[in-house]
């Protein structure tokens, strides 16, 4: 097939619908066609709407039939709905995203996430086995496995989301396994909140969330990165030493340059909350006595309205039109 | 490379993390030195609510005592106000002793006048160093489906690390850490 025969099929498939202009130059840069379908079809949109809707009343309904219920289920019944189910959504996600249900495919993980780890638990209560923080970070990390599988086969938003939730509970309980009992806990607890932070910020980071296309997929990486910075954030706001005031300042600014980095306007907004509670926070501790309430409290209304205008303008700037 | 580096540094970041705390931490307190002193503690405040009578231990000169007091009981049910008066102490009103054998693990409940037997040093740290504290676990996201409820735990504790760590012997009292007494280490 020459140059002028894939032109003219090209052209003919266009006129014909079976694939639209924006399809085929959406292709040529990388991108996928459920990206292209995501991002432009109005359909899809209407479709993702009823999706979430739908996704709520039947989880509502669900749950209220199975709580109603659960005593007169059985071990199998209790198991069915939970475990069984949560399997059945997964399998249905894993098959139906090849086949250009991605959105459809991103709903049933997301019930997946909530049933098979609790219909793992109901298995383990019903069993009369008390898991042990180290079998439950082994069971985590087990249920994390499969969703890799999906997520390195479909690169979709929602089995990455369960695998940072999962892995993030695994590494909890062994922290809280291993730190249980030593005067080191709060400590180690804040430093291993700042390692979870990092790994969120490189994860969020390298996952490309536009090329891969699939709706949801830019609000999950925003998720897992402000998670980043939230986990990063919040353990240098418990200390009291002067010296952490400092790096808390020096985080937050970082974090809103980090945002505009990486190109996310949720966590743009997260770190731009954290850099006005931490020169709060400042201001506070140094200036109150210092310049006294008023003027404290004059500066830093100025401060804050700066912050939000520029977290506006860099919003503006550097990452809707990116 | 490029690819891996969310997978090298999203995984191997925390796995690097909790492998030193490992290291550094929970090994020490696992093949670190176990206690070997024996110990005595109480446990309830051997409050009684119909008399609003306790008895409280102390050490003199190396031997258990115990002391009784009453309080009046004024208006409240619960919070009896007054001078405290001196009060006969039985065993119905006294705290239950436990005895921790630090050889075998084993905990048991000790007669005052068997007590009285024995020499104590009330530390709080003991002559290999090491001190007694209660410790209270609130329910978590780790104990799921009602397991692993509120309890307390008696840790035996050596450079900051629980080396031993008990179950509280009375149940009903589980979340009251105040409950728990350190009474002395057994001198041999």
């Amino acid at each position: 097939m020459d140059k002028k025969q894939i032109l003219h099929l090209i052209a003919t498939e266009i006129e014909q619908g079976t694939i639209t202009r924006a399809e085929v130059v959406s292709a040529l840069d990388g991108a996928s066609v459920d990206a292209v379908v995501a991002r432009d079809s109005g359909a899809s949109r209407v479709s993702l709407v009823l999706y979430a809707i739908g996704f709520v009343v039947v989880a509502v309904g669900l749950g209220m039939i199975i709580s109603d219920n659960w005593h007169l289920l059985g071990t199998v019944g209790r198991l069915g709905v939970t475990l069984g189910i949560g399997i059945a959504t997964f399998a249905g996600g894993f098959m139906y995203a090849p086949r250009g249900h991605a959105t459809l495919s991103q709903v049933l993980y997301l019930v997946s996430i909530g049933l098979i780890p609790f219909g793992v638990l109901v298995g383990f209560d019903e069993i009369g086995y008390d898991p042990g923080k180290i079998m439950l970070a082994a069971t985590a990390v087990a249920i994390a496995c499969v969703y890799a599988v999906a997520f390195t086969q479909q690169k979709a938003p929602v089995p990455l989301a369960a695998i940072v939730a999962l892995a993030s509970y695994a590494y909890y309980a062994l922290i809280s396994f291993i730190l249980s009992g030593d005067d080191l806990y709060d400590d180690g607890t804040k430093i291993a909140m700042i390692v979870a932070g990092v790994a969120y910020a490189v994860v969020g980071y390298t996952y490309h969330a536009r090329k891969v296309g699939i709706v949801g997929a830019e609000m999950v990486r925003g998720i897992i990165l402000s998670a980043g910075v939230f986990s990063v954030l919040i353990p240098l706001f418990s200390y009291e030493a002067n010296f952490v005031d400092g790096i808390l300042f020096i985080a937050a600014l970082s974090a809103m340059y980090f945002a505009v980095f990486a190109r996310s306007g949720i966590t743009l907004v997260v770190a731009a909350i954290f850099l006005v509670a931490a020169i709060i926070k400042v201001v506070g501790e140094y200036f109150f006595d210092t310049f006294g309430i008023a003027m404290a409290l004059v500066a830093l209304g100025f401060v804050v309205m700066g912050i939000g205008y520029a977290t506006v303008a860099l919003y503006k700037q550097r990452i809707s039109r990116a | 490379m490029k690819n891996n580096l969310p997978v090298l540094v999203g995984i191997g970041l925390p796995v690097a993390f909790v492998v030193a705390l490992f290291a550094f931490v929970a090994l020490p307190g696992m093949f670190g030195a176990k206690p070997t002193v024996d110990f005595i503690f109480s446990s309830g405040s051997g409050e009684s609510y119909q008399t609003s009578s306790t008895c409280e231990y102390d050490v003199v000169d190396g031997k258990l005592v115990r002391e009784g007091y009453s309080t009046h009981v004024g208006d409240t049910f619960e919070f009896p106000t007054g001078p405290k008066q001196p009060e006969p102490c039985t065993n119905k009103n006294s705290p239950e002793l436990y005895q921790y054998s630090a050889s075998t693990g084993a905990l048991r409940i000790l007669s005052f006048e068997d007590a009285q037997k024995l020499t104590l040093d009330q530390g709080p740290t003991s002559s290999d160093g090491f001190i007694v504290r209660a410790s209270s676990h609130q329910y978590d996201i780790f104990d799921v489906l009602g397991a692993g409820e509120n309890r307390s735990t008696i840790e035996i504790v050596k450079d900051g690390r629980a080396r031993v760590t008990i179950d509280f012997p009375a149940d009903e009292y589980y979340y009251y850490e105040d409950r728990f007494d350190f009474v002395g280490w057994i001198v041999r």
